[in-house]
Parts: structure tokens; C-alpha cells; sequence
């Protein structure tokens, strides 16, 4: 009797604590992450789903990961960013022959890409999204498909970035910053055993792209007089030694370091 | 008029010295140019064509003759002593054996220039800088067969040396780039003059290898040649950094959650990828990358059968025509299906696994797939 008294008692305490708690736990749930933001898109279906294991053909895939056009009109560049990076066969960029052929194909039968590529602050987007990559975060308890994928992540913004349509829109002053980014990011991915000769390569892609369109005068130069780099730029596959020297000592002038 | 006078001896005299200077050009060229080849480079005192190397009756006199003094051979500068290696009367002995290492190892096991060359630090350099001076695209056609002949095993002589691994390795990681550079140069250059076999120009293949693995860089690749079946050369690229253990088991499980019904027949790997899998090589051991195979479907090696063929057999080629293209095998056809959900085959994805698979089941747009026969 005298609990209950107690607590009928102190209801106002317990009402406060109640709703705190539940304040707090929804204030967790809009927590964003990686993969989930704002607005963006949640594809129907899904690999792995059911719905996904029944398809008998690509264009069955392709069609059911477009995203309505009423939805996409309404969609914030930054939840389009998200849908993008999200879109259930966006790792078919990487079967091609070369990284631009492979982001072409994808470009040309995916809305959700095309409507990004021409949104103005796309490249403002994109970088904010990169800058907030870190590719050491790689959580040692993961299994090797996990941390492969997180670095295919990195692989997929990188050339999204690397598109003349996206660089295009963003200041000197943004491909500084992107300039500066990239080569950190790629020292950092010289630290870690899961990025490989292809993580490095849409790096400099990045790097030497950007530079390119900074219409910095001695790189320009080196790129007139050097086929080789002019063919990385070009398509982003794998540059030999003396492209992956111009690019990095071109970046690290343009800087100042 | 003693002015006149004064610019007559004038100019005389200035014809004179012009005439002096042209008389002796070509003398002065001469010594310039031999200055600049031979410097202090030995001269054998008995060669091949000479009275005394007729009468030698053995092989171990020639070796004999041939040696160069210890005392000269120190005080040699590596310039000279790679004109002289090069000069050396039995530097062709290589050719005599059942592989041209093996005949280089044997003559640089018998001939003391060869051996001293092999010791010195600064050879590398030297062997590059005379290399980058030759071009298979030297020779003309006005030069008869022996004189195209010799040009030819000139370069391959020094591609020997080059090879070597005392050689490559005194190299810097920028002078193998520029070596490598060169030598691809002059593969593409022996392919196209006609001149070179296949035995000079595996020389120069087997060169590029060579410092493909001596250098250090993560990055390194190099390109090769393959043939169609009737000849054309196809570039192909070889050495590409292979995707790490953790990026192989991504893809593994990308294709199997995107792909689930398609196989999976060999894993993911950059060595090879569809177009080389389907049109020069079908082992899972294959290491060559081609980024076209136009070559095969022009030049005759293979007939077109249409995009719908009513003749089919496994093994026939396809190629899907849209979107970066893509080349698969075709391993049969249900005519129960429509379009192209009852035409299986198998192609390699990129750099991802080699999968069996509908020819309509792929990353790739089928709305047109081209199929080839020999």
C-alpha cells in the first residue's frame, strides 16, 4: 500500500523521466548514417529480397530500381546523394573494362543518377558526403566482403567525383578543398590492406581530374605533352608510374605543401 | 681604290676559310662521331674473317684470343667496355643455344669483357642510354637482307643484356620506367617493320617482363601483343594490381545477393577480363587484359552469324554491341525462352568473378549480342 502510495505520489517525477527517455531514444533513431539520410529513396526491392531472387532478367532489375519521377523532383540533392550511393546495382560501374565506360553504362539507365548529375549543388553534395569518409574506419571485426565493400564505397563516390558534369560545378576554392581531401585520403588508403592498386587509381583519378579543371598551367602542360596521362584522365584506368608522379606532384604544388 | 683592294683580299679570304672548313668537314665528322662511339673501346687484335682465325682448329682457341688483358680491362670506362662486349668476335655463340639466356650465361661464363661488364655499377645506365639510340624503325629498305639481319640481332644483343638481372637491378625506379617506356617502343616498332621473328621480338617481350618485376611500384603494368588467328596483333595489358582478398570477397558476395541466378565459375581477379577470356584464352589461368577485340571480328579470323542465329554451336563468341561492349562463349540455347533468357553462356565481369549465366542475366545491355564462328 504504502509503494503504491509512493508512486501514484510521484507520477509528475515518473511522467518527466518517461518522456525524456522517449525523447532521447528518438533523437538516436534520426541519428544519420552512411547509408540512410533525410529523404532519400528506399528502394522496394531489394537483393537478397524474394522479389529480387524471382527476376529472370537485367531489365527486370533495372526497372524495379528506378525511382518515381515525382519522388525524385522532390528529393534534396542530399537525399539524392544518398539514393545514388544506395542503388542496388551501382557496383555494376566496376565490371566494365574501364571506371568511365562502367559509370556511363550506369548513368545511362538509372534516373535516380541522372537527375543528380544535374542538380547544381551535386558537387557541393558530393563533396561533403566524401569529406565526412574516413578511410580508416574500418571496423576490425568485420568480415573480408564487409570491409571489401567499404572500400568499393569509396571507389563509387570517387567516381562520381571524377565527372566533368560534377566538377563543373564547384568553385576554385571547392577543388582546393576536394584537391586536398583526396590526397589525404589517398595517404590514408596507403595504410590499410584493403584498398588495393584499384582504390588508389580512383583517387588520382579524383585528383587529377580536378586539378585538370582548376586549369592549373603546369599540369595543363603536362597533360598536352603526356598521352598516357591525358588517356588516365580520359577513362580512369590504371595510370603507369610516371601518371601516378605527375598527378601526385602536381597536386602537392598546386597545394603548396 | 686601295679601299676596293682591301675588300677584295677581305672576302678571299673569308672564301678560302669556308672552303678549308668544308674540305675537312667530313674528317672532322668522322673523328667526332668515332669519339663519340669507341673512346678507349679494345680492339681484337685476331677476328673472324682474318688468316689467323681460319687456322684456329678449336673453339678454346678462339676463347683464347679473345680474352682481353686484365690490365686493360680495369682501366676500361664502361662506355668502352660496352662497345667492346657488344664487338665481341663470339658474342653470337648466344644464338646456339637451346634458349638465349642460356647461351648468355655460357658466353658470359667464357669472354672476361662480359663478366667485368656484369661487375660494373654504372652499366645499367650506360646499356640504356645506347639502347634509347637504336629503333627497329632505323632500318632501310635500301640495306640488303644480311645488313637488316645483323641491325636486328644488334638490338636484340643488348636487349639480352639489358635483361639481366645484375643489370636491371642497378637501375633507379625513373630509369626502368624510361626503359620500359623504350621497350614497348620497339616491340610495337619490330611488330609493325616486319623485319624481327618471333624469337627477337619474345626478347623484347621477355625484357619488359623483366622490368616489370624488378621495379617496386604497386602501380606497374605493361602491354603486350596476342594474335587473332589469322595474325593480327591485339594489345593486351599484363601486370595489372591484382584486387585484394577483401575487395575478392566483396565482389563474390555482389554477385551472388545481385546475381542469384547465375553461377559462379572462377573467382574475381584482374589479370583477365571478358574480351581476352572469350577471344584469346580460355583458362582460368589466363593473365592478359584486352580492352578490345575489334581485330577478331574484322579481319577475317571469324564469321558473323547475325544477331539471332538459326546455326549455333557452344563455343561460338558473342559480343554484346551497347554500353562499353562486353564478349561472352555461348554454351547452349533453350528456344523455349524469349529473347535472349534461353541463350546461356559464360563471360568474365570485369575484374569480378568468370559467371555462367543467360545472356540476357548479366550487367550488360543484350538488346544487341553479335555472334561469331571460325
Amino acid at each position: 500500500m504504502k509503494v503504491l502510495k509512493l508512486i501514484v505520489s510521484g507520477w509528475p517525477v515518473y511522467t518527466l523521466i518517461l518522456i525524456l527517455c522517449i525523447f532521447i531514444v528518438a533523437c538516436c533513431a534520426r541519428q544519420p548514417s552512411a547509408t540512410s539520410d533525410t529523404d532519400a529513396y528506399h528502394y522496394p526491392v531489394t537483393p537478397g529480397s524474394a522479389e529480387w531472387k524471382a527476376f529472370t532478367s537485367h531489365d527486370q532489375m533495372l526497372q524495379a530500381s528506378q525511382v518515381p519521377a515525382s519522388t525524385l523532383k522532390k528529393m534534396s540533392t542530399e537525399g539524392l546523394v544518398v539514393t545514388v550511393m544506395n542503388y542496388p546495382l551501382y557496383g555494376e560501374m566496376l565490371v566494365y573494362n574501364t571506371p568511365q565506360q562502367g559509370f556511363d553504362a550506369v548513368k545511362s539507365r538509372f534516373n535516380g543518377l541522372q537527375q543528380l548529375l544535374r542538380r547544381d549543388d551535386a558537387g557541393v553534395e558530393l563533396l561533403a558526403s566524401y569529406c565526412k569518409m574516413d578511410p580508416l574506419a574500418v571496423d576490425e571485426s568485420w568480415g573480408d566482403a564487409q570491409k571489401g565493400k567499404y572500400s568499393f564505397v569509396f571507389t563509387h563516390i570517387e567516381t562520381m567525383l571524377a565527372q566533368d558534369a560534377i566538377l563543373v560545378k564547384l568553385t576554385k576554392s571547392q577543388l582546393q578543398e576536394l584537391l586536398a581531401v583526396s590526397l589525404e585520403k589517398y595517404d590514408e588508403k596507403q595504410q590499410h590492406e584493403i584498398y588495393g592498386g584499384g582504390s588508389l587509381t580512383s583517387t588520382l583519378w579524383v585528383m587529377g581530374k580536378a586539378l585538370q579543371k582548376a586549369g592549373d598551367p603546369s599540369f595543363t602542360e603536362q597533360v598536352q605533352q603526356n598521352t598516357r596521362l591525358q588517356r588516365f584522365l580520359a577513362d580512369g584506368f590504371f595510370p603507369d608510374d610516371a601518371v601516378v608522379d605527375a598527378i601526385i606532384s602536381s597536386t602537392e604544388k598546386y597545394l603548396g605543401l | 681604290m686601295k679601299k676596293h683592294i682591301y675588300w677584295y683580299r677581305y672576302i678571299s679570304v673569308v672564301i678560302l676559310c669556308l672552303m678549308l672548313v668544308v674540305a675537312l668537314s667530313p674528317v672532322l665528322h668522322a673523328q667526332s662521331l668515332q669519339g663519340m662511339v669507341t673512346t678507349d673501346a679494345y680492339v681484337f687484335p685476331v677476328t673472324p674473317g682474318s688468316a689467323e682465325w681460319k687456322a684456329f682448329t678449336s673453339h678454346d682457341e678462339m676463347l683464347e684470343a679473345c680474352q682481353i688483358p686484365e690490365a686493360i680491362l680495369r682501366e676500361m670506362s664502361t662506355e668502352s667496355l660496352v662497345e667492346t662486349a657488344l664487338g665481341y668476335p663470339l658474342y653470337g655463340d648466344i644464338w646456339a643455344y637451346n634458349s638465349p639466356q642460356q647461351g648468355f650465361e655460357a658466353v658470359a661464363a667464357q669472354f672476361n669483357g662480359l663478366a667485368e661488364l656484369l661487375t660494373r655499377k654504372d652499366a645499367g645506365k650506360v646499356l640504356l642510354a645506347k639502347y634509347s639510340r637504336m629503333s627497329p624503325l632505323d632500318i632501310e629498305e635500301k640495306w640488303n637482307d644480311t645488313q637488316k639481319g645483323t641491325y636486328s640481332f644488334d638490338i636484340a644483343n643488348i636487349e639480352i643484356l639489358l635483361s639481366q638481372e645484375s643489370i636491371l637491378s642497378s637501375l633507379t625506379e625513373l630509369e626502368l620506367g624510361d626503359l620500359r617506356n623504350d621497350a614497348m617502343k620497339k616491340l610495337l616498332a619490330k611488330q609493325n617493320v616486319g623485319i624481327d621473328g618471333q624469337l627477337t621480338i619474345s626478347l623484347t617481350s621477355q625484357l619488359v617482363e623483366g622490368i616489370f618485376k624488378s621495379s617496386d611500384s604497386s602501380l606497374a603494368y605493361y602491354y603486350d601483343y596476342v594474335y587473332t588467328p589469322a595474325g593480327t596483333p591485339v594489345q593486351v595489358i599484363m601486370g595489372l594490381t591484382e584486387l585484394t582478398p577483401e575487395q575478392k570477397a566483396a565482389a563474390y558476395a555482389w554477385v551472388a545477393a545481385v546475381y542469384p541466378n547465375a553461377t559462379v565459375e572462377a573467382g574475381p581477379t584482374s589479370n583477365y577480363n571478358c574480351h581476352s577470356y572469350a577471344w584469346y584464352n580460355q583458362s582460368t589461368s589466363n593473365t592478359r587484359w584486352m580492352n578490345s577485340p575489334a581485330a577478331y571480328m574484322t579481319d577475317g579470323s571469324y564469321v558473323y552469324h547475325g544477331t539471332y542465329p538459326y546455326y549455333w554451336r557452344a563455343g561460338m563468341k558473342m559480343f554484346y554491341v551497347a554500353e562499353g561492349s562486353h564478349s561472352a562463349i555461348l554454351i547452349s540455347v533453350n528456344f523455349d525462352y524469349a529473347g535472349y533468357d534461353g541463350w546461356i553462356c559464360r563471360s568474365k565481369w570485369g575484374a569480378y568473378p568468370l559467371m555462367r549465366h543467360a545472356a540476357s542475366y548479366s550487367p550488360y545491355n543484350s538488346i544487341v549480342i553479335g555472334f561469331y564462328d571460325r
